[in-house]
C-alpha cells in the first residue's frame, strides 16, 4: 500500500460544478415545487437571494471537497485546503459586508442567513449531497454494479435527535416506487434493501409518504441533517435476498438531471 | 492532511482459492471492483470510528470521521487502484507530526466543548490572556486596574493615572501555541492485513462468480 496525495473526487465536483447559481426570496417549500430538473442544475438556500454570497459558498464548497497537498517554504508538505468553521466564518463576513440583516425576531435562528446552525446547514448539506452524488455514481460502474446490484439504507452517523420515522419512509417510497419486491424484503427481515436501479431511492428523496424535509435526490442524505446513508450489497447476498437473479443486470440510473439528463 | 493510497493491483493480494488463472480476469473489470470493495472498507471503519470517537471535550459534535468517510472515494486504472480520502486533517491524524499555523502566528486550541469545532475569529469576545505564562484566549468581562502615581507627586494626590490591568478571566476559550505535536494514529484505517484479506474476499467471490456464470452460459449453449 503506498501512500500518496489525494486524488480529486471527481465525480463530487462534477456535480458541484454543473449547478448554476440560483439566488431567490423563495421558501423552502416553494423551492420543492420548482422540481428535480431545475434543483438538480442550481446552487440554491431558501430566501438568499446574494449572488455573491452564493458564488463563494460554490467556490469555498468546491476547495473543501478538493483539498490538495501543498508545500511551505521550508519544504514541509501540508494540505491546503478548507474547513466548514472556516468556510462559515468567511461566508458570515461576507454577508456582513453586504449589510445583511437577520429578518425581525429571527436573528440567530435557521432564517437567519448568517446564523451558525444557518451556514452549517448550507455547508454540510451541499457538501454532502455531492459527496452522497460521487458515492452513488462510483457505485453504477458497469462492473460495480454487476458486483453490488443492490444496496441498503442504514444509519452512517449518529444524531441528537434521529428522525423516528425512517421505516415509514421507505414502506412509502415502496409503494410510490412500487417496488414490491423491496417492500417484501423489509416486511421478512426488517431491512431497508432495494436494487440500486430502483424507484424506491428517488422516492425516499422526494420525501414520498408526504415528507417535505427531503433533499429530492436518490442518494444520501435523503433529507436535511440526515445521519443516513447507504452501503452496497453484493451480488450472492442479493440473490438470497430474493432482489435478483444470478445473472439478471441492474441498469445504471440517472442520478442528476444536469449532469446525466439531455432534454 | 488528506491523503490516497494505491494497490498495485490483484497480483499482489493472497488468494485463497481462484479458480482458473487469476490472468484470465481482466484488470480493466477486477481493479474498478476492487477498488470499491477498499473504499467501501475503508467508509465502513470510518464511521465505526465516528460513532466510537465523539468529541473528548463533549459538546456539538463535528463528526471529523464521518465526513472523512463520505469524503471517501476510489479510482481504478489496469494496473493499479486508489482509494483516496479527501478530507483535510485525515492524514495528520494517521502519521502524526507537528502542526504549524499556515497563515497565523499561532495555532488555537480549544480549551472547552464551546469552542470546539470553531475559529477564534467567530467569537467576538475573546481577549488576550497570560495564564501562569501560557498564552490564551479568554472570555472575560472584567480586568484589573492599577493605580501609577507620577514620581514624586504626594500621597492622595489626584494626579495620578489609572492603567489597565491583567484580563481576570472568566472562561478559556482556547490555548495558543505555535506548534502542537500530535502522535501517529495508524488505527484510523483498517490494517493493510485487513485490507489483503477484504480484497483477497472479494477477488474469489468474484471469480467465483464468473466462473459460475460462464458455466451457466455454457449450460444453456449446449
Amino acid at each position: 500500500m503506498l501512500f500518496d496525495s489525494p486524488m480529486p473526487f471527481r465525480e463530487a465536483i462534477e456535480s458541484l460544478l454543473a449547478r448554476d447559481l440560483l439566488p431567490t426570496n423563495m421558501s423552502s417549500a416553494e423551492l420543492r415545487g420548482l422540481g428535480k430538473s431545475i434543483l438538480d442544475r442550481s446552487l440554491f438556500s431558501a430566501r438568499n437571494h446574494y449572488t455573491e454570497i452564493l458564488d463563494q459558498l460554490k467556490n469555498e464548497l468546491q476547495t473543501l471537497l478538493n483539498p490538495v497537498t501543498a508545500v511551505r517554504p521550508d519544504g514541509t508538505p501540508y494540505t491546503s485546503g478548507t474547513d466548514v468553521a472556516s468556510v462559515r466564518l468567511r461566508l458570515r463576513r461576507s454577508l456582513e459586508g453586504l449589510g445583511y440583516q437577520a429578518p425581525e425576531g429571527k436573528k440567530g435562528t435557521i432564517e437567519d442567513l448568517a446564523s451558525e446552525p444557518r451556514l452549517n446547514l448550507v455547508i454540510k448539506t451541499n457538501q454532502q449531497i455531492a459527496q452522497g452524488y460521487g458515492y452513488a455514481r462510483q457505485g453504477q460502474n458497469a462492473d460495480v454494479l454487476d458486483e453490488w446490484p443492490g444496496q441498503e439504507l442504514v444509519r452512517l452517523e449518529e444524531r441528537v435527535v434521529p428522525r423516528d420515522d425512517w421505516d415509514e419512509r421507505w414502506r412509502a417510497a415502496c409503494q410510490q416506487a412500487g417496488d414490491t419486491l423491496a417492500l417484501g424484503i423489509y416486511r421478512d427481515t426488517g431491512r431497508m434493501v432495494a436494487r440500486k436501479d430502483s424507484g424506491v431511492w428517488q422516492a425516499l428523496g422526494d420525501g414520498a409518504g408526504g415528507f417535505d424535509d427531503t433533499l429530492g435526490s436518490p442518494y444520501e442524505p435523503f433529507a436535511f441533517g440526515s445521519g443516513m446513508g447507504t452501503v452496497d450489497i453484493d451480488r450472492a447476498e442479493s440473490v438470497e435476498l430474493g432482489l435478483i437473479g444470478e445473472d439478471e443486470q441492474v441498469k445504471a440510473i440517472p442520478l442528476n438531471y444536469a449532469l446525466e439528463v439531455s432534454e | 492532511m488528506a491523503l490516497s493510497y494505491t494497490f498495485e493491483g490483484p497480483r499482489d493480494l493472497p488468494v485463497k482459492q481462484m479458480a482458473g488463472d487469476l490472468a484470465a480476469l481482466s484488470p480493466e473489470k477486477v481493479n474498478p471492483i476492487l477498488a470499491r470493495a477498499a473504499s467501501n472498507h475503508t467508509r465502513q471503519h470510518l464511521f465505526g470510528l465516528d460513532s466510537s470517537r465523539a468529541n473528548l471535550m463533549g459538546g456539538r459534535r463535528s463528526h471529523f470521521y464521518g465526513q472523512a468517510a463520505r469524503s471517501t472515494q476510489f479510482g481504478a486504472a489496469p494496473d493499479s487502484f486508489f482509494v483516496s480520502i479527501d478530507h483535510v486533517g485525515f492524514r495528520q491524524r494517521l502519521e502524526g507530526g507537528t502542526i504549524r499555523p499556515v497563515k497565523a502566528k499561532m495555532l488555537t486550541i480549544p480549551a472547552t466543548a464551546e469552542a470546539y469545532g470553531h475559529r477564534a475569529r467567530e467569537f467576538n469576545n475573546l481577549r488576550f490572556a497570560l495564564l501562569k505564562g501560557i498564552p490564551a484566549l479568554v472570555q472575560s468581562t472584567s480586568q484589573r486596574i492599577g493605580y501609577r502615581r507620577p514620581k514624586g507627586s504626594a500621597k492622595g494626590s489626584a494626579a495620578g493615572k489609572v492603567t489597565k490591568g491583567k484580563v481576570i478571566p472568566d472562561k478559556v476559550m482556547f490555548w495558543l501555541a505555535r506548534s502542537v505535536y500530535q502522535g501517529p494514529d495508524p488505527n484510523v484505517l483498517p490494517t493493510e492485513q485487513d485490507f489483503d484479506a477484504v480484497l483477497s474476499d472479494r477477488l474469489d467471490k468474484y471469480a467465483a462468480r464468473i466462473e459460475a456464470r460462464q458455466g451457466r452460459q455454457t449450460e444453456g449453449a449446449e
